[in-house]
């Protein structure tokens, strides 16, 4: 009696009716080439399982229960907003550490997380709606980088300030979070930083940047420009 | 949803040591394994009002974890690259006490160069230890696809880990 890889490895994995598993357990008596490849597949679990289990009892990250614990109790939940890339714009954040999290949670500061993502807030929205790279007043404490249109059709818009760089795209709710990066503050991250942005936006961005007369435009149409065809 | 409490949290904190290993088998990499871990508990604090109360909340949080995983590795092929990077760095220190750490990385390296649906039914089944159906349940896909997916992925992992498997 010859049995299939499925029919094996479901022996091994506890996933055959009694009665086939019987079988197999009789045919092993007698068929050492069965008997070696049911060997050879525990021996795989049992590697498998060797290797990783060991993170089960590795401490977890005082990072990752920190931030349950910090979550807000459910609101009323906003699907309005794309998942993929907020999760994306979650992971980055996440990935720059503490020392930007602790600015961003602090009150006042640039950054507020929204129902489904993190919006900026503060100067920072502000320096979003208003600012113009080819106007850039010289107290703000935020530079607005390239203006442009991403893929989804919303206005997106590079910035960097003392604690948070990234790109925001305009939404309903306000500027959303969809990249971002550590600030200029972590001066050895700057130019890595940088490059990273023009990277993010050159892969989100529909067609060129907006020149300083589409941007003021847009400015004037609150983000929400009309048409797709004004470049 | 204010009778729950902080319950959802505790739970949710419970499972992050099976969490940090799927994800790690996942996506071969410690630090990779542990932002992919935080993206994931994140999405599920947010999306929070979508899990039934009742139903398997680590089925559901496997789920979440290996949507964020495939969105990633499909947005960029980079981060294996780094893994293999790892690898042959270590590979290249020739001393006899890497050796069984070397064997370590090889589990990596072997399981990411599965295809992706092989290596997360290999994930969810051998490492994690769900049933066939629950598997099948968290990929959404039938259970014959994903046993075919597993034969393919183990016969693959058998081959490359030669005489250690």
């Amino acid at each position: 009696m010859t049995f299939d890889s499925a029919t094996i490895h479901a022996f091994v994995d506890g996933e055959l009716d009694l009665i086939t598993a019987r079988r197999i357990e009789r045919a092993m008596a007698d068929d050492p080439e069965l008997a070696a490849r049911i060997a050879e597949q525990r021996r795989l679990r049992a590697l498998l399982s060797g290797h990783y289990d060991p993170v089960v009892d590795q401490p977890v990250p005082e990072a990752m229960i920190a931030a349950v614990r910090a979550a807000p109790q459910p609101l009323r939940a906003a699907r309005r907003f794309g998942r993929s890339w907020a999760a994306g714009a979650v992971a980055a954040a996440l990935a720059l550490g503490l020392f930007v999290g602790q600015q961003l949670g602090a009150p006042g500061g640039p950054v507020t997380v929204g129902p489904d993502t993190l919006m900026a807030s503060g100067p920072l929205a502000r320096a979003l709606d208003t600012q113009l790279a080819s106007a850039q007043p010289r107290a703000s404490a935020t530079r607005i980088g390239l203006t442009f249109r991403a893929t989804d059709g919303a206005v997106c818009r590079s910035f960097e300030n003392v604690a948070l760089s990234g790109i925001a795209c305009h939404s309903e709710e306000g500027w959303q979070l969809r990249r971002t990066f550590p600030g200029a503050e972590q001066a050895a991250y700057r130019q890595a930083g940088n490059g990273a942005l023009l990277t993010a936006a050159s892969e989100m961005m529909v067609g060129a940047p907006a020149d300083s007369l589409t941007e003021q435009r847009w400015r004037q149409e609150n983000w929400r420009p009309q048409t797709h065809a004004d470049r | 949803m204010a009778f729950e409490g902080r319950a959802f949290e505790d739970d949710l904190i419970g499972l992050i040591p099976r969490l940090r290993r799927f994800a790690r088998s996942l996506s071969g990499s410690e630090s990779d394994a542990d932002d992919l871990c935080q993206a994931a508990l994140e999405r599920a604090l947010k999306a929070r009002d979508q899990w039934q109360a009742g139903t398997r909340l680590d089925s559901w949080m496997m789920k979440i974890t290996r949507n964020i995983w495939i969105d990633s590795v499909r947005s960029s092929a980079r981060r294996r690259t780094t893994a293999l990077d790892d690898a042959r760095e270590i590979a290249g220190d020739g001393e006899q006490q890497v050796e069984a750490r070397a064997l370590r990385v090889d589990i990596d390296a072997a399981m990411g160069r599965l295809v992706d649906d092989q290596r997360e039914a290999v994930a969810l089944v051998l490492v994690e230890g769900f049933a066939y159906k629950e598997a099948a349940e968290i990929l959404d896909i039938p259970m014959g696809t994903l046993t075919s997916r597993l034969v393919r992925g183990r016969e693959a992992l058998a081959r490359d880990l030669g005489a250690a498997a």
